[in-house]
């Protein structure tokens, strides 16, 4: 499936998202969760995936008023969904695909792809996109608060255009990113959750 | 609505990835080196090659 399909399948399912999140719950979990990643009130985060925004609504209430969020997804109506629910002069909102980013170089501090990477098709030149616009230094995180199994189970029984999305074992995901050029920080699985945090080694 | 300079600063023009400005007339950014017109659709920046509108090369500024 294309990356148009999958903007077509996410718009249409936008509104209903959020039905589906025990929104209280989640939001403690993405609490807890950046806490431990190390994420500093000052940052420049780039949410890529940001779907209805409720990492971006965490990450802003982690982040000082120096900080900012730029937060992308690739459904212009996922994008409605969260601008709606947030309002805060720290975001910018932007319908792109992960593999071409309205961003300078070395733009942003970290990179967070939270719950979005099993739908990268051609997760290479993702993952050298993500490269170029965060600073050397700077931290990447593949993310997901379920266990790969189950993440591969719901998009199995999804829609057409994301049945066959699955997220690889995280040493897969972390080969990709070493040979993108990212050092491997962390790479680890169970049955609460995945993580692949990688770093951009500084020039 | 106005885009945060910080914001403004780390965007770029995804046709050349230089930096886009606020655009001299109308609610968008533009790129001066690409000519080309980003607008702005309710606080959203839309910086898409295929939604922009050309508006011919401008000088750089000094």
């Amino acid at each position: 499936m294309t990356a148009d399909q999958r903007a077509v399948f996410f718009d249409g399912i936008a509104e209903k998202w959020d039905g589906w999140e025990d929104l209280a719950r989640l939001s403690q979990k993405l609490a807890d969760g950046l806490a431990e990643l190390g994420v500093r009130p000052d940052e420049k985060v780039l949410d890529v995936g940001c779907g209805t925004g409720n990492l971006t609504r965490a990450l802003l209430a982690k982040l000082s008023p120096a900080g900012r969020v730029v937060a992308v997804d690739i459904s212009p109506r996922m994008v409605e969904v969260a601008r709606s629910k947030i309002s805060d002069p720290r975001v910018s909102w932007h319908s792109e695909d992960a593999r071409l980013l309205p961003l300078s170089d070395g733009a942003v501090d970290r990179v967070l792809c939270y719950s979005v990477w099993p739908h990268f098709e051609d997760r290479k030149a993702v993952a050298a996109e993500l490269g170029r616009v965060l600073r050397p230094g700077g931290s990447l995180h593949v993310w997901h608060l379920a266990s790969r199994h189950k993440i591969n189970e719901i998009h199995a029984g999804a829609g057409e255009a994301i049945r066959r999305d699955t997220l690889p074992p995280v040493r897969e995901t972390a080969d990709l990113l070493a040979d993108a050029g990212f050092r491997i920080a962390t790479a680890r699985e169970s049955d609460a959750g995945y993580l692949v945090t990688a770093v951009k080694p500084e020039r | 609505m106005e885009i945060e300079p910080e914001l403004l600063e780390i965007l770029a023009c995804p046709a050349c990835r230089e930096r886009v400005d606020p655009a001299a007339e109308g609610a968008g950014l533009e790129c001066r080196r690409c000519g080309l017109f980003y607008p702005v659709r309710d606080g959203i920046p839309v910086l898409l090659v295929e939604e922009a509108v050309p508006v011919g090369p401008r000088e750089p500024r000094p």
